[in-house]
């Protein structure tokens, strides 16, 4: 059977299982985004080459994308918990220890999706509405999320989207109110294990700040290392960023690389909104990052900065997209990537200026270094802009390492091999030194060294970074 | 080794770039304990003659030999010449952001100590150390946390350079113009550098186009390269001569 039978055959399962799931009774019955992701999902197609979006997915990637969601598609769904992907007691004991090893500060702690009480403590965390269940909500935070989830997304277009939408059985609700501003990062970390058979799992989650609230979010995707059948996860998050409110995201996806994640991401920035996002991701069968920025207010500012890295035969797939609607709004996105081996990533950055959107400043970047003849890299910034009083630009480069930098290296005695990893983190610090948490940053150095394989030597190294020899 | 043996004997050396002859049958003896300063007209070959001593790849030696303390040097990769005891002060050093001056220093120090048989040196004591040695080079501490060169002024970057060497403590120290566009002040401190490392057992190459530098650091020797060769040798007073006459009479 050739890929496209597969995909086409996979897709008409996907179908038939969602409407028999819809038909059961929904543990949110006022919810009403699921009526309108339905009819999107069944009538949209599935990902596929021809789409512009997935043109540079390889076929493998896709295969995997086709396979987890052909699979017997569950989610954050309390029918499924109860009927028996119950997390066993060793595994919460195995993640608890990962937890301690986290930066420390509030946290919320998710697997597979499922909100678990064991593992979360917001600690002193406080706010007007605590973060709660949609399965908790009141009926102004139901009307809160019926209005926001899923508004921005053209579901027919984001396949992956509206199955999770179309299936939300809970979900998260982070909702400040105006002027709140907790002084401490609220911290949502995902686990993911296999599920049998490979299911995908689905996480939902919604972000509100109201007028002039402030908020700091680390949000750390993560796996068990196992020997078991890969794992698939589907998160949707919804950020809504009233008049000038504030929020900065800092997003690390360091799951094992049997791991597939796809994360859809919608921030809509209102009248001088501003939003700040900081994103790290490894690779895995599939990995694909789609994030909207809609500028729906003047003098609202976005800034994106992402490194990814894939190596071995991992994807990798970021999709930007800048919407800018409104006039007096700017916006910068940097992201690099890292490719090796016989690995492939992609991305996609777009800013499209809408006529009403004068004197809009967006700038967008993507460097990349490629270090394998092997490894595939499709680099795509683009500009739409129908406004003609605007700054823009865009660019994107694709290097390998330098000899003169890997010779001066070596005039100091550094080997070869220890140069080039030193090089590559080197690169890739460059965005990790933005993330605004420094305890995230050490965090995330031990995982880079563990990434390149020189744990002890690379972390005596990064140690010195830390302010502990002021 | 003996007394007796040079730290670094270049015999009869021709290198090409490509298809071009850059060096074309030179020699030079430098022993413990001396100081030689390099001069010549652009293109005469001086900067080839320290990259190909530190291995640097793009070149290819045709003929001739290189000892370091008698041992063969050509064979070996840049880094075991480092390891070694050879230091090259880059007269252009490589910016590298996101690798802090720190990790980098500590990086080669460690190198190099492991190929000594000796310890790794414990982070607390490395870092007091690389801020002693930027106080003698009136180098502000903050610089040894930010990104290898990123963004250091023309100065900076050449005084990182010293501070590394004398971190390593090299047998044989290559400056490749090191002296180039710096103003008096950081001509000085980079020489007190220089100075400060001299001794019995050491010996230092300064590949340099000004006679500046030699105000300062006193060579023991002086050689003029043209046409890829040593044309003319003498003590420090040639470094004047040149000054005043200029390269030209030579030939």
């Amino acid at each position: 059977m050739n890929s496209a039978d597969l995909t086409t055959q996979l897709h008409s399962q996907v179908q038939s299982q969602l409407q028999a799931q819809a038909q059961q009774q929904s543990t949110l019955p006022w919810l009403t985004v699921t009526e309108r992701a339905l009819p999107a999902l069944l009538q949209g197609s599935f990902p596929n080459r021809r789409l512009e979006s997935w043109k540079y997915s390889s076929q493998t990637a896709l295969q995997q994308a086709a396979l987890f969601s052909g699979a017997k598609v569950s989610g954050a769904n309390h029918s499924v918990s109860q009927a028996g992907s119950e997390v066993s007691s060793a595994m919460v004991e195995q993640l608890q220890t990962r937890c301690q090893q986290l930066p420390p500060g509030p946290r919320l702690v998710f697997i597979n999706g499922q909100w678990n009480s064991d593992l979360s403590d917001l600690g002193s965390f406080s706010v007007a509405h605590a973060p709660c269940r949609f399965s908790e909500a009141s009926v102004a935070q139901q009307q809160l999320i019926n209005t926001h989830l899923g508004a921005s997304s053209d579901l027919s277009q984001q396949f992956f989207t509206a199955s999770n939408l179309a299936q939300v059985s809970d979900g998260l609700l982070i909702h400040l109110a105006a002027n709140e501003s907790p002084d401490q990062t609220l911290q949502l970390v995902h686990f993911s294990s296999p599920t049998d058979a490979g299911q995908m799992t689905l996480g939902t989650a919604l972000v509100v700040l109201e007028s002039g609230a402030q908020l700091s979010l680390i949000e750390i995707f993560d796996s068990l290392e196992t020997e078991s059948p890969a794992a698939a996860h589907h998160q949707h998050m919804d950020i809504v960023l009233q008049a000038n409110a504030r929020l900065v995201h800092q997003r690390v996806q360091v799951e094992d690389e049997t791991q597939a994640t796809l994360t859809n991401l919608q921030v809509d920035c209102q009248r001088d909104a501003n939003y700040q996002q900081f994103d790290l991701c490894f690779g895995g069968p599939i990995k694909r990052n789609d994030i909207q920025l809609n500028f729906n207010g003047a003098g609202a500012h976005g800034e994106l900065n992402g490194v990814f890295l894939a190596k071995h035969s991992q994807h990798v797939d970021n999709q930007i997209n800048l919407h800018h609607n409104q006039p007096h709004c700017t916006s910068n996105t940097e992201y690099k990537g890292f490719v090796t081996d016989s690995s492939r990533a992609v991305f996609n950055g777009r800013i499209l200026i809408q006529p009403d959107a004068q004197k809009t400043a967006a700038h967008l970047n993507n460097k990349n270094l490629l270090l394998s003849s092997q490894a595939e890299l499709n680099t795509k910034p683009e500009l739409e802009i129908y406004a003609d009083d605007v700054q823009c630009s865009h660019g994107a480069t694709i290097g390998r390492l330098a000899d003169s930098a890997l010779f001066y290296f070596q005039s100091r005695g550094i080997d070869h091999d220890r140069a080039e990893a030193m090089l590559c983190l080197g690169f890739i610090n460059e965005m990790v030194k933005k993330f605004p948490a420094a305890t995230l940053q050490h965090w995330i150095a031990a995982r880079l060294a563990a990434y390149f394989n020189d744990v002890d030597q690379l972390n005596a190294l990064w140690s010195l970074e830390s302010g502990d020899h002021d | 080794m003996t007394a007796s043996t040079p730290i670094l004997d270049v015999n009869e050396l021709v290198v090409t770039a490509g298809d071009k002859t850059i060096l074309n049958g030179l020699s030079l003896r430098v022993n413990p304990g001396e100081v030689h300063a390099i001069m010549g007209p652009n293109g005469s070959g001086k900067s080839t003659l320290s990259n190909v001593i530190a291995g640097k790849p793009g070149y290819e030696v045709v003929s001739g030999s290189i000892q370091f303390q008698g041992e063969d040097l050509l064979p070996m990769a840049p880094e075991e010449r480092a390891r070694a005891g050879i230091f090259l002060a880059f007269q252009y050093p490589v910016e590298i952001p996101g690798v802090s001056n720190m990790q980098f220093l500590k990086a080669s120090v460690d190198a190099v100590r492991q190929h000594q048989g000796l310890a790794e040196i414990d982070s607390p004591a490395f870092i007091r150390m690389a801020r002693e040695q930027c106080a003698a080079l009136k180098l502000d501490p903050a610089f040894l946390k930010r990104g290898v060169n990123e963004g250091f002024s023309g100065g900076e970057k050449k005084r990182n350079e010293i501070l590394q060497m004398a971190l390593l403590q090299p047998s044989l120290g290559l400056l490749d113009e090191t002296d180039s566009g710096l103003d008096i002040d950081a001509l000085q401190i980079a020489a007190e550098g220089v100075n400060a490392l001299r001794d019995e057992q050491r010996a230092f190459v300064l590949v340099t186009h000004y006679q500046r530098l030699l105000n300062y650091v006193k060579p023991d020797f002086v050689h003029v390269l043209a046409a890829g060769k040593i044309a003319k040798s003498g003590g420090s007073e040639l470094a004047l001569e040149l000054e005043a006459k200029g390269y030209s009479w030579i030939q």
